[in-house]
């Protein structure tokens, strides 16, 4: 469909009757809509999940500001379409089309998915399916794009290798423009065409790119993988990721979209570092995303200002995996809302350490907005916190929520997983006598204060999914029984009117762990709930369990092997030929410290763990000095 | 602290962005063009902007109006010149004057709304003589009664107060209307309603969605006790 018609069409037929039109405009502030040039390499920034999703996320921003400053590339966003509109899209046969110029998908080069979570997936599907692109890459040919994606889930990405051209592993800033540049120069010798066969060849020794039909998995009678060899000449083995070495040279958008509706996260982000080290042993990103890397106070301070200005948002969250970490974060903070308060921007940081030090600065923000305060002590007793490594005492969180009852909070959220390697009910205890403790702590410190708000404590539970690329990885998930039973009992204990208990969704959270440790084989079976129906599997009112257990059983897939199993420690993984930077011994030494109750100290303050990402991605923890600290005060 | 009133159009695409997203719309233009706004006290400062009535979701416009407080003055010519240059496709401000009296809210004030409207017939036939005689014949009326959804339920409402003008003219595939209805707290006429009415004294079956009923707020206006009819910026 020619793509004026197609835009005339969405905005007469299809606007008037959706839900939230605005989702589906592509007219938003500082979007970018280029010329249509036969010669420019074109991509679609494919996120599968709802628009308010998809644009709170920091990596397309980069992205999307990264590749439309380069003259001859261009990049377009498009998203999964809520219900009320994909049913008109197919029933109008209108294709997925990009948001900014109404383009179908198939006009594109190149559609790059971006892999948040695994319960995403059926969505990458389903927006293939309504680009009218074959969802299996063996029944697509060169007059369809390269179908490509990165992300984080992309460090296992043996469930969507059917589906998928080609992986980018790691960060993306740079690589994704080399893997332009050659697509463009492939283009350009080729009239304008794509020989996918050849075009692998150019692309497989950019480090970080992954071409799974390179690789042969062999299988043991039992299912088990026996080993991961290559069946082409030129493909490495194992493929590392791509690393950004210096944060503060690397690329940052300053004219990021400003939606018309509101989103998740409606602010401008700053990412202050990427990384952490703190090496809590469930978490992937911990993992994943070493060694840290701060950008300066100065450059951040520096892009507050063209992103506030460029945007006009009333609000800068200061984004990364642990803000408190930040070496210079109080000046930073300081300064921006001192810069900012008679403008009533306002300064957010979503993650705080338990510490009295994070509520300090969490009492700074409140001088514009007044928020509620989140920690994460993720287990309930002392010897679980242990376990996963996460560095907090009861303590800790005793002396932080005083300080944060005085400081005229009244509402504290506490952040736990259930279903941890070696829980029992007593850690369960735990939870429950934190979540009490906390109140308690609140009644006193209000009362003594003279505030008459109630106190409020919000405990929410998530379920414990084993991740690649952790010490947790050769563990099993709780089976559903125990999970449940798990939550019920949370449930009984915390009934108080002051208290609210949220959990997830565990039979979702069981799906997530077959894809999270999934191999190829289970790739049969997310075709088979996609061809059922499933989609938008992350809302709860989406997510169908029968569904999604009819199709493991039609496609003879025990989801219960890859949640629920504990793997043998030298047993081949689906993700070993996927590399991360860490030694595999480094893994499994900290499964076995968990195993025994030892923790492990984090890098930047102590020796080196041996983790193996420096010497093996040739980079290091690059703290900043504040050497530009000085410089901010002659600014001032 | 000084009070301005804005006339804007809402055009293409813009049409489908809800009332509720409005504010911060123009709040964040204001923002990019460095308009001193100014806020409100408390744990969540909000800038002081406030809208006319409210236009529904796929409704383009000629004039909407809205009030906001500066902390500053700044010249009107400037204030729409600036503004202009930050708001998204589909806003445009045609006029900005200053707000000399306190008086009533804008909200409080405007009590009029013209509307043109282009129905497609989808295939059917009407003659012009036809939609004269119903239009007339409605006008005729002393009383017109709608149902209404409300809060309380169900309501039977009498609109023909409320309806100052009507007329319609048949086109190729559509019918045109032009309508002057009352809009606010007291009384408030949607422009769907009156061609309800005309359609069923047409004994015409028309769909009136957003897809089949092109709906065009011309603009907004106030009466004032001598029965004037002026624009919100005039009052």
């Amino acid at each position: 469909m020619e793509n004026d018609k197609l835009r005339r069409m969405v905005e007469v037929e299809l606007l008037p009757l959706v839900e939230k039109p605005a989702r589906y405009l592509g007219t938003e502030w500082n979007g970018v809509k280029k010329e249509w040039d036969q010669r420019t390499v074109k991509m679609a920034f494919a996120f599968p999940d709802v628009y308010e999703i998809g644009m709170s996320h920091l990596g397309l921003k980069i992205l999307y500001g990264l590749v439309n400053r380069e003259e001859d590339y261009l990049m377009e966003r498009v998203f999964s379409p809520w219900t009320d509109m994909e049913q008109l899209m197919r029933a109008k046969k209108i294709p997925l089309f990009s948001l900014e110029s109404y383009r179908s998908l198939r006009d594109f080069d190149l559609v790059g998915f971006t892999l948040q979570y695994e319960m995403s997936y059926t969505n990458i599907l389903n927006m293939l399916d309504l680009a009218e692109i074959p969802v299996k890459a063996a029944e697509r040919d060169n007059s369809h794009p390269l179908v490509i994606a990165g992300g984080p889930c992309a460090y296992n990405p043996e469930p969507l290798v059917p589906f998928i051209d080609l992986f980018v592993i790691g960060e993306g800033e740079e690589l994704l423009l080399e893997l332009m540049a050659v697509v463009k120069k492939h283009k350009n010798e080729r009239q304008g065409k794509l020989d996918k066969a050849a075009l692998f060849e150019e692309l497989v020794d950019l480090q970080g790119v992954y071409i799974p039909s390179y690789y042969r998995v062999d299988y043991s009678p039992d299912g088990g993988i026996t080993q991961i060899t290559t069946n082409h000449p030129k493909a490495h083995l194992p493929v590392t990721k791509q690393i950004i070495r210096d944060l503060d040279q690397v690329y940052f958008p300053d004219k990021p979209i400003v939606p018309f509706m509101e989103v998740v996260h409606d602010r401008v982000v700053l990412e202050v570092l990427r990384g952490c080290a703190r090496g809590c042993r469930f978490c992937q990103a911990g993992m994943v995303y070493r060694p840290v890397r701060e950008k300066s106070p100065g450059t951040l301070h520096r892009q507050a200002i063209e992103q506030v200005k460029e945007t006009g948002y009333d609000e800068i969250s200061l984004a990364s995996l642990s803000t408190s970490d930040y070496t210079c974060i109080e000046p930073l903070l300081i300064k921006l809302l001192d810069e900012y308060e008679d403008q009533r921007v306002g300064v957010s940081l979503p993650s705080l350490r338990v510490d009295s030090f994070s509520v300090g600065l969490a009492e700074q923000v409140q001088r514009v907005r007044k928020s509620g305060l989140t920690f994460a002590p993720e287990a309930g007793t002392q010897r679980l916190r242990d376990v996963i490594n996460k560095g907090v005492t009861e303590e800790n969180l005793a002396e932080t929520v005083t300080a944060a009852f005085r400081a005229g909070f009244t509402r504290v959220k506490l952040y736990f997983m259930i279903g941890l390697p070696t829980e029992t009910f007593d850690d369960l205890d735990g939870i429950i006598d934190m979540a009490y403790r906390v109140l308690a702590i609140g009644r006193e410190e209000t009362k003594k204060a003279g505030i008459k708000k109630p106190v409020s404590v919000t405990v929410s539970a998530s379920s414990f999914v084993p991740k690649s690329h952790t010490p947790f990885q050769w563990e099993p998930q709780d089976d559903l029984v125990l999970l449940k039973e798990k939550q019920d009992y949370l449930k009984s204990k915390l009934r108080h009117k002051q208290i609210s208990f949220n959990w997830h969704e565990a039979e979702l959270s069981f799906v997530e762990a077959v894809f999270a440790r999934g191999d190829r084989l289970v790739a049969e079976a997310l075709y088979q709930a996609f061809k059922k129906g499933c989609k938008f599997d992350g809302w709860g009112d989406y997510f169908s369990y029968h569904t999604w257990m009819d199709a493991f059983k039609e496609t003879e897939i025990n989801p219960e092997v890859y949640a629920n199993k504990r793997l043998a420690p030298d047993s081949v993984l689906p993700w070993d030929h996927i590399q991360a930077g860490l030694k595999k011994e480094f893994l499994l030494e900290e499964y076995r410290r968990a195993v025994g109750v030892m923790t492990t100290d984090d890098c930047r303050f102590a020796s080196c763990t041996d983790c193996g990402v420096c010497p093996s991605l040739k980079t290091k923890n690059m703290l900043t000095k504040g050497e530009d600290n000085d410089q901010l005060q002659i600014e001032i | 602290m000084t009070s301005y009133r804005l006339k804007y159009s809402i055009t293409g695409l813009a049409r489908y962005i809800s009332h509720l997203d409005l504010a911060k719309v123009f709040e964040r233009s204001m923002r990019r063009a460095e308009i001193p706004l100014a806020f409100s006290e408390g744990f969540n400062p909000h800038p002081k902007l406030s809208f006319g009535s409210a236009l529904a979701v796929g409704l383009s416009s000629g004039g909407e109006y809205m009030e906001v407080q500066l902390k500053e003055p700044i010249p009107p010519e400037l204030f729409r010149e600036r503004l202009n240059h930050t708001l998204p496709h589909g806003f445009t401000v045609d006029k900005v004057s200053e707000v000399k009296e306190k008086g009533k809210a804008l909200m409080a004030i405007i009590n009029r709304a013209a509307y043109q409207v282009e129905l497609s017939l989808e295939g059917k036939e009407v003659t012009n003589e036809e939609l004269t005689k119903a239009i007339n014949n409605i006008l005729a009326k002393n009383e017109l009664k709608v149902h209404r959804q409300t809060k309380k339920g169900l309501r039977e409402i009498d609109i023909r107060p409320g309806i100052y003008s009507l007329s319609g003219q048949v086109g190729q595939e559509t019918i045109s209307f032009h309508l002057l209805v009352a809009t606010g707290s007291e009384i408030n006429v949607r422009p769907d309603e009156v061609l309800k009415l005309v359609l069923s004294e047409l004994n015409l079956n028309l769909s009136l969605n957003a897809k089949h009923a092109i709906i065009h707020r011309e603009g907004l206006y106030v009466t004032k006790s001598d029965g004037q009819i002026i624009t919100p910026l005039e009052g």
